[in-house]
């Protein structure tokens, strides 16, 4: 049993010395952090000056160090992660973001640098996702610009993926944040490549209506319109696009294939029957000369020999009837579908002909 | 109300002993958790402030601030506070067996000054172990302030120590569990209440003034293929045989320069000071306690080459270290060079291609943990350890194949155990905590023989066969022969047991001539 007078006395001691040492520790541990943080701090700017400045082993370096002394900066781990990642240095990155991933899933830089690791891996699987998690995530305010680089860093792997219907939904976002007209147009462009007329259409318009003197929404529209069958709009928009800029050398090839389009389309609205006739007998005129005209294919191939032979009569009747037109353009395009059997060097390609060939065939 | 009034009011206050024993847990765990973030903070400042090591301040004075900061460390043990040498485990240990729980204030003061310098100047040791020991310290400093029994007082040092390692580690289990399974090899409830309270406290006050982080800050990971675990058994094979080996070197060389002259006290933490440092040109990493090393490699920082180096480097500087008693622990190096060791294997078997593939710091986490079961063979702590520095429940399953692993392949290639061998070459003989868990007392069952005629008992003079022998001996100190009886049914006389059988199965009696019960003598 203790002795009160000396247990309280005791008591008193011991509660003093811990109250001592507890400030004690409080000012040490303060001082400490603070200098921690100060070296930190010190550290992180000299590595952002050697990133900045592409000195990127000598950032690593820093940013490093710059860890040691303060290991609960975020900041300073993603600046690590990044340079490494440039300097290549995969499996550090990776470690130093997975840890920034674990504490802040919805990191959207974190998440866009495992998916450029990912990449730089191969597994474009895991790249795609990883970027898909990072456009989707949170970004600071500041760093939106790069949050659209990301986008189409994602819209690159989706293309080399060939996953089309996700390309065009991220170009829809992207047309959605676009800064500029610039961006705006060359997101309707990529849009234009995915069959995504619709979309670009209003793209093209929007652009015209608010920047009538740009040579680029015209031809963006005309090609919306060749895409979708309209060649006489798309040849006014390529006209168009060609009178506000006339150097525009992409206007005027795509001007150049909507007329030989237009001269060879034998579906056009508002033609008569007689110019419907004219029509199929140049298309099937021109198949039968560029199948004439290339490399010979399988010697002796009596069924293809038979095809030209019955277009040849197609077009060498002295009188032609207009309900010829139909046999021609049938003849045309079984010609154009067995273009292989002709030709020994690949293919036959022209662009116009295929083009009208399609609309022909309905395709 | 005057003075009186309180003492008289204070005076109707009854705390039990338990009580009492459970609130100085509490200020126990509190004053280490202090003192330990003052060790902490001191070893940094110092590091910072002699080496530049990794601030890349003063390249050269790596090579000689080791040396210096040994002598010193040295100096102030063997001139000032002599009682502060020797391994905090063993002292510790030595306190609660041999001189009731005491552990001189000197030895707080002189462990902390003289490890933070040894530490904190680059040589390649840790400073659990003398954290351990000040908590320890602290405790036994309480316990005499509040005169304690002699029984409380051998109690509340480990109490103290596992405040002391648990703040070191920031891991309130591993503390717990190391002081359990090393220092007391005992689970009374009293022990086990009393050290959660100190080891939680003193986590506690460090995490409010160190910050909440963890001493490892590992990345996710996840276990891809079950025959992952093949991988991990044969890292705890090595690890095991690399562990044996290393506690070999440590006691080869502690007896060899234990030969030499008196120039040694001062001589050899010079030589092996200068030799970290010689060593610390090329591989800071190495010195020091080395945990920011471990961090980095955990995050990839190194190529398998480099663990290598690293873990061979770190090996060779802690043996001249530590051999040389340069004031310090042992348990960060061994997590060094468990971790560098793992993640060399797990890198190499990421190479060989065929064989699953973990990320590294997965397998550094378990080659941390295969080191240091089979360095101090505390398989429980070591498993408990690795998962609470990693916070990753998919690691436990690794671990403990691979820590059990190591610790049955070390304790098979070198049966004597770390603390127990330093022991030994310090001329102590402590009981090890691994032979008390291996030896088992003896029981009624393995020395009572058939009934060769009924005797009489007096009422409750019975012995079950599950019964301790030192339990019958008290029973046949009344009664010459006791019946042994089964436990369901008490009227079914199983055998008995007079003192002859006793002695027999003890093996200090002639043979006896009764025939013992077929099949009971099972010892």
């Amino acid at each position: 049993v203790l002795a009160v007078s000396h247990t309280v006395r005791t008591i008193a001691y011991v509660l003093t010395a811990l109250a001592f040492s507890l400030v004690l520790a409080g000012f040490a541990s303060s001082a400490y952090h603070r200098e921690r943080s100060l070296l930190g701090s010190r550290h992180f700017r000299s590595g952002s000056w050697s990133a900045g400045h592409g000195q990127l082993a000598d950032a690593v370096d820093q940013f490093r160090k710059a860890l040691l002394f303060a290991p609960d900066e975020e900041q300073y781990r993603l600046a690590l992660a990044e340079s490494l990642v440039r300097l290549n240095y995969l499996p550090e990155a990776q470690g130093h973001l997975e840890q920034l991933a674990d504490e802040d899933p919805s990191n959207g830089r974190v998440n866009y640098l495992l998916g450029e690791i990912a990449e730089k891996r191969g597994n474009r699987k895991l790249a795609i996702e990883r970027c898909q998690r990072a456009v989707y995530e949170y970004w600071p305010p500041e760093e939106i610009p790069e949050r659209r680089q990301v986008r189409w860093h994602l819209v690159r792997l989706l293309e080399a993926a060939n996953r089309p219907n996700e390309v065009v939904g991220e170009l829809i976002q992207l047309n959605a944040s676009a800064p500029d007209a610039k961006e705006r147009s060359i997101v309707g462009f990529e849009l234009l490549k995915y069959g995504a007329l619709s979309e670009a259409g209003r793209i093209f318009r929007d652009l015209e209506a608010n920047s009538p003197k740009d040579a680029g929404p015209h031809r963006g529209l005309g090609e919306v319109y060749f895409g979708s069958g309209d060649y006489i709009s798309a040849r006014h928009e390529f006209i168009h696009a060609r009178r506000v800029d006339p150097n525009d050398q992409e206007s005027t090839q795509w001007l150049a294939l909507t007329n030989a389009v237009v001269d060879l389309d034998p579906l056009l609205p508002g033609i008569n029957a007689a110019e419907r006739l004219r029509r199929s007998q140049n298309l099937l005129t021109r198949v039968v000369h560029l199948l004439t005209t290339c490399s010979p294919g399988v010697p002796g191939d009596t069924n293809a020999v038979a095809e030209l032979g019955t277009a040849n009569q197609l077009l060498n009747a002295k009188k032609h009837s207009e309900s010829q037109a139909d046999d021609m353009q049938q003849s045309a395009v079984q010609l154009w579908r067995d273009r292989g059997r002709f030709c020994k060097g690949g293919p036959v390609t022209d662009k116009a002909v295929e083009t009208a060939i399609a609309r022909v065939a309905g395709e | 109300v005057n003075s009186s009034d309180w003492k008289t009011r204070l005076r109707t206050i009854k705390v039990s002993e338990p009580q009492r024993f459970l609130l100085l847990a509490l200020l126990i765990g509190i004053f280490s958790g202090v003192l330990v973030v003052l060790f902490h903070i001191t070893i940094d400042v110092l590091s910072w402030g002699t080496l530049g090591a990794l601030t890349g301040r003063f390249r050269y004075a790596r090579l000689l601030s080791p040396a210096l900061g040994a002598v010193a460390a040295v100096l102030i043990v063997r001139k000032i506070f002599p009682r502060a040498k020797g391994s905090g485990v063993n002292q510790t240990k030595m306190a609660i067996y041999a001189s009731d729980g005491y552990v001189s204030s000197s030895t707080i003061a002189g462990k902390f000054l003289a490890c933070a310098i040894s530490i904190g100047s680059g040589n390649s040791l840790g400073p659990e172990d003398p954290s351990l020991q000040m908590g320890a310290g602290v405790a036994s400093r309480l316990g005499r302030l509040f005169h304690l029994s002699r029984s409380s007082m051998r109690l509340i040092a480990p109490v103290g120590a596992a405040a002391g390692i648990a703040a070191a580690f920031n891991t309130p289990i591993t503390g717990l569990l190391f002081v359990m399974e090393e220092v007391l090899a005992d689970w009374s409830a009293t022990a086990v209440g009393s050290i959660v309270i100190a080891a939680v406290s003193a986590v506690v006050t460090m995490r409010a003034f160190l910050g909440n982080e963890p001493l490892f800050r590992i990345p996710g990971f996840e276990l891809t293929d079950a025959s992952e675990l093949l991988v991990y058994a044969a890292i705890g094979v090595l690890g095991g045989a690399l562990s044996a080996a290393f506690i070999h070197a440590i006691e080869i060389a502690k007896q060899r320069l234990g030969q030499l002259g008196h120039w040694r006290h001062y001589g050899l933490p010079a030589i092996g000071g200068f030799l970290t440092g010689v060593v610390g040109l090329w591989f800071p990493e190495v010195m020091g306690a080395g945990y920011d090393a471990v961090n980095s490699a955990l995050h990839g920082q190194f190529a398998w080459q480099v663990l290598v180096y690293l873990a061979l480097a770190k090996t060779l500087v802690t043996l001249i270290c530590f051999s040389a008693d340069t004031p310090g622990g042992m348990f960060a190096p061994a997590l060094f060079i468990g971790a560098m060791a793992g993640g060399a294997c797990g890198a190499i078997a990421h190479h060989i291609g065929r064989l699953p593939a973990a990320p590294a710091e997965a397998y550094m986490l378990v080659g941390m943990g295969t080191f240091f079961a089979g360095v101090f063979r505390a398989p429980i702590t070591s498993i408990f350890m690795v998962f609470e520095v990693s916070a990753s429940y998919v690691i436990i399953l690794p671990v403990m194949i691979a820590n059990m692993t190591a610790y049955f392949v070390s304790r098979r290639l070198h049966p004597t155990a770390f603390f127990k061998m330093l022991a030994q070459i310090e001329g102590v003989n402590l009981p090890s905590a691994e032979e008390k868990r291996t030896l088992q007392p003896l029981r009624v069952e393995n020395a009572m023989r058939e009934v060769t005629k009924p005797v009489a008992s007096a009422a409750g003079m019975r012995l079950y066969p599950d019964d301790t022998l030192d339990a019958a001996l008290r029973m046949l100190s009344l009664q010459e022969t006791i019946q042994v009886v089964s436990r369901i049914y008490p009227d079914r006389v199983l055998g008995e047991l007079t003192l002859d059988d006793v002695q027999k199965a003890y093996g200090i009696a002639p043979v006896a001539t009764a025939p013992a019960a077929p099949g009971l003598l099972g010892r």
